[in-house]
């Protein structure tokens, strides 16, 4: 019971931060401290119409939505390599794999900027910042479809190629739609993680920065900030619902592989 | 009889791993065949190397006569039916039943499920989701997957060891009809001896990657080739034995029962005069009770051990002359009482009832 | 070539491993190897002089603004991971063993959800939460508590600890709910039955059993936080810098590559020694016990 009340206090300590932003995005002041003076939506209104916003907000959106896919296809590769083939030195390869997650995310946007700019004089762009966020988020993709992989009998394949599928339309056919939603989950978590990005994005962007380095730009400025409470709003509901889609989706890929439920995305 | 599958030499390494040695063998059209063995005999690679799953390292895999090399498990003559039975969870009864007939147009696929599931006993399962079904139901879409297929052999790799006992014997009389239904060869991976002597024409009982014997189920209980075939199969008694002369007949003396002829026949192993092992099989013996007469050539003994079954039970007996008691099988009949720990009896056995080892 | 690696298993599982193990070489490793090239070389204005020196790390042993930034990154990644290791234990600890288990992917699904989103901002509003005008000095001068607002929870280096440890909860939880649910729940029947108490055999059985995880979570907090200069940067103040911000600057402002290639090294070079000893103790203290 005591451990009960401990752990409701420990998600109070979590979401305190976030129940804050709706408070102050819809409040009619522009400092953000109390006390509240009163509602606007105004501060919303703002945000139609900020063009630089609007860049970068696309700029974010092309970036993580090539890293979804293609994070997600390296997460593939690797998760059906680690769950269904013995192979050499396997153990070390996947910890190669895995160890973007561990790595300080200043080490990889210095990293590549030393090699992309000074190594071979490229300028920045968003392919630079793809390139570094499918690294980081290739992990996260591969603990995911792990789960999905994983809990596919490898049987299953087999059974589909002695009835007659070649290997690969036995991949097709069985394996695909029974990892789908493990995929789509997958993708939905390197979308969020890649759109959130702000360290490396702040080294590798190229002329025109992506929506946290715009962020970042805005919190030095006191007069803009209830418009980045009003931006924080929708980012916090937007990635809740496709967090929840995704858990969704795992989980009835789960239900479909015809395993017990157990433990969470990673 | 004409052979389906035939294998010559065939050796399987993983690595310093060898997994098959040398196997030699011939599967006939239309027969029951079973490989038996304790797990990582290599039963199971010998299956999924007919299938197509595994290469061979070397030495040849034929079915009807034409060499499996570099053919794929799709392109073979033969279906699987797996230990997990990989039951396609996002696919319907039917759909499972009807995955192989995509490359097969001119199969009508309604009434070809319909047949195979009524001849599984699963009429009306079509629209079931499959993560819905029990073992044994799941087991029975897995045989009309892949008997739909009409394949030239049915392979089945351990299919009943998921079942409860139950279950289990119901399935194995179950598979017999069905195979005589459908006239295919069977080959059925178990480490089970009890179900592969129930359900086999012919049993190849396999030990580290070889075949240590290859019969019909009553030879291989009766005429073990040798040690370790006799002791994996059922339960023997094994005594020393000193073998005096071989010719047509073996003159031998067993410990504890003394001086013994047997036929020729009672070694199937070769035989030379010198130390040997003797076998013989609980139920070949007998307790003699108060009253009861025998022309069966008897041996004084002490009762050990009572193990009380029901409708058997297993007395050890200790003899003079042997280390180990004598473990012997009595039918619990009308009248015939259960020994007590200590009694002391007589021991009938039969000279015919022996088989000679190394 | 093909045929022989598509013909065994060990060769598909090479081939199908190698698009994200070639990735991770060419943008992880090799850019790795870039950086300790270039903690070699020297930045002389906007040329950069390619003679081997070891001129960097002597600055960098040499000023002790380095030395400084170092050790109070070291201490606060130290800090943040006890913390967080700590507070997230009897979290874990609860959701593995106290929640139903159908409960419990909703329990793991509210933990994760906060550290998904807008990390920026949620830095920021920590420092509305413990600002001058801020959510907590308001909430107790208005209970009377105190007259003043306190001063002593922002702009320095419990700012940022308390920031960073909200930021990597989930990381902590995580892996020691993974090593907790691995825990067969009846050796903890087996160790009362032997006579045990609840709370011996929470010392005897279930701790040990359950340090992998913690050693996972410490790692992964531990290394990841010596790299965040968002924390620092918004929630330091002057006196609250870490070396994050250093190299960051080296980078940007200053344009000199090599020092700040140097100092990304150095900091590595610590963590990684930290994190192995760390490892080689507690395999040790745990072999020490069984």
């Amino acid at each position: 019971m005591k451990l009960r009340i401990y752990a409701i206090a420990y998600l109070i300590f979590l979401y305190a931060p976030i129940a804050l932003l709706p408070v102050f995005a819809f409040n009619d002041a522009t400092i953000i401290a109390f006390p509240l003076s009163g509602f606007t939506t105004d501060w919303f209104g703002e945000l139609l119409t900020n063009k630089s916003l609007h860049t970068a907000v696309g700029n974010s959106l092309f970036i993580a939505i090539m890293t979804a896919i293609l994070s997600t296809l390296l997460g593939i590769c690797a998760a059906r390599a680690g769950a269904m083939y013995r192979f050499p030195v396997k153990a070390g390869i996947m910890g190669f794999i895995m160890l973007p997650l561990v790595l300080p995310e200043i080490i990889v946007a210095v990293s590549l900027l030393i090699v992309v700019v000074q190594i071979f004089g490229w300028g920045l762009s968003n392919w630079t910042i793809i390139a570094a966020h499918v690294l980081i988020c290739t992990p996260f993709c591969i603990a995911i479809l792990n789960g999905a992989f994983q809990n596919l009998d490898p049987s299953m394949e087999e059974a589909a190629m002695d009835l007659g599928e070649s290997r690969f339309g036995a991949f097709r056919t069985v394996t695909l739609p029974l990892v789908m939603p493990g995929i789509i989950s997958s993708m939905l978590i390197a979308f969020t993680i890649s759109l959130d990005e702000f360290i490396i994005a702040f080294f590798l962007s190229g002329v025109s920065p992506t929506m946290p380095v715009y962020i970042w730009g805005l919190l030095r400025f006191p007069a803009s900030l209830p418009v980045v409470m009003a931006l924080g709003t929708i980012l916090v509901a937007l990635s809740i619902i496709l967090l929840t889609i995704a858990e969704i989706l795992r989980r009835r890929g789960m239900a479909r592989a015809g395993v017990a439920e157990k433990g969470g995305f990673l | 009889m004409t052979a389906l599958i035939t294998l010559e030499g065939v050796n399987k390494h993983y690595g310093d791993y060898h997994a098959l040695r040398d196997i030699d063998l011939t599967i006939n059209e239309g027969e029951f065949f079973s490989l038996l063995g304790p797990s990582g005999c290599g039963k199971t690679t010998l299956l999924r190397t007919i299938a197509g799953f595994e290469s061979v390292s070397s030495g040849l895999v034929a079915i009807l006569g034409q060499d499996m090399a570099g053919i794929p498990a799709n392109l073979r003559p033969t279906n699987m039916v797996f230990q997990s039975y990989a039951i396609f969870p996002h696919l319907s009864v039917a759909e499972n039943v009807a995955f192989g007939l995509r490359k097969r147009p001119d199969v009508n696929k309604k009434t070809a499920v319909a047949d195979a599931l009524a001849m599984v006993g699963l009429v009306g399962y079509g629209d079931r989701a499959a993560h819905a079904l029990s073992g044994g139901q799941r087991q029975r879409v897995a045989l009309a997957r892949a008997l739909i297929l009409k394949p030239k052999v049915l392979l089945l790799d351990e299919p009943l060891s998921a079942l409860d006992k139950k279950m289990r014997e119901q399935m194995q009389v179950e598979l017999i009809k069905l195979q005589r239904q459908v006239g295919i060869t069977f080959i059925l991976v178990t480490h089970d001896q009890e179900e592969a002597l129930v359900m086999s024409d012919r049993i190849a009982v396999m030990f580290e990657g070889r075949i240590g014997q290859l019969a019909d189920a009553e030879t291989l209980y009766r005429r073990p080739r040798n040690r370790q075939v006799a002791e994996f199969i059922g339960k023997m008694n094994f005594l020393q034995a000193d073998v005096a002369s071989v010719s047509e007949r073996i003159d031998l003396h067993v410990a504890g029962l003394g001086a013994v002829s047997i036929d020729i026949e009672q070694a199937p192993e070769r035989v030379d005069t010198g130390a040997a092992v003797v076998g013989i099989r609980p139920e070949t013996l007998s307790i003699i009770f108060d009253g009861e007469m025998t022309t069966q050539k008897l041996v004084d003994g002490v009762v050990d051990e009572v193990v009380y079954y029901g409708d058997m039970t297993y007395y050890d007996v200790r003899i003079a002359g042997i280390d180990k008691p004598l473990n012997i099988a009595m039918k619990n009949v009308i009248g015939r009482p259960v020994l007590e720990v200590g009694a002391a009896t007589r021991v009938a056995w039969d000279a015919r009832a022996l088989v000679l080892l190394k | 070539m093909w045929r022989r690696l598509t013909a065994t298993e060990g060769g598909r599982g090479l081939l199908m491993v190698s698009p994200p193990f070639f990735y991770a070489l060419l943008l992880m490793a090799v850019p790795l190897g870039a950086i300790v090239l270039f903690s070699f070389w020297t930045q002389d204005f906007m040329a950069l002089d390619t003679t081997f020196t070891l001129d960097n790390y002597r600055e960098v042993s040499e000023k002790p603004i380095y030395r400084a930034l170092l050790e109070r990154s070291l201490y606060v990644s130290a800090c943040v991971t006890a913390v967080t290791v700590i507070l997230a234990f009897p979290v874990a600890y609860f959701v593995s063993f106290h929640v139903r288990p159908e409960r419990k992917s909703l329990w793991l699904f509210l933990i994760t959800i906060p550290f998904w989103t807008s990390y920026l901002i949620r830095v920021f509003l920590w420092k509305v939460i413990l600002g001058y005008n801020g959510v907590i000095n308001t909430g107790l001068i208005n209970v009377g508590l105190i007259d003043e607002p306190l001063t002593f929870i922002l702009y320095n280096v419990n700012a940022v600890i308390i920031t960073l440890a909200h930021a990597f909860a989930p990381f902590a939880i995580l892996p020691i709910f993974v090593a907790l649910e691995k825990i067969d729940r009846s050796l903890l029947e087996a160790s009362q039955d032997l006579g045990e108490s609840k709370v011996m055999t929470f010392f005897r059985v279930t701790l040990p059993l359950a340090m992998p995880g913690v050693v996972a979570a410490v790692l992964i907090v531990f290394i990841p936080t010596i790299g965040d200069y968002v924390t620092p940067e918004l929630m330091g103040g002057a006196g609250g810098k870490l070396i994050a911000n250093m190299i960051q600057t080296q980078f940007l402002a200053l344009n000199n590559a090599p020092l700040g290639a140097a100092l990304a090294v150095v900091a590595m070079v610590c963590v990684t020694v930290i994190a192995l000893v760390f490892v080689l103790l507690n395999r040790r203290w745990l072999k020490g016990r069984s």
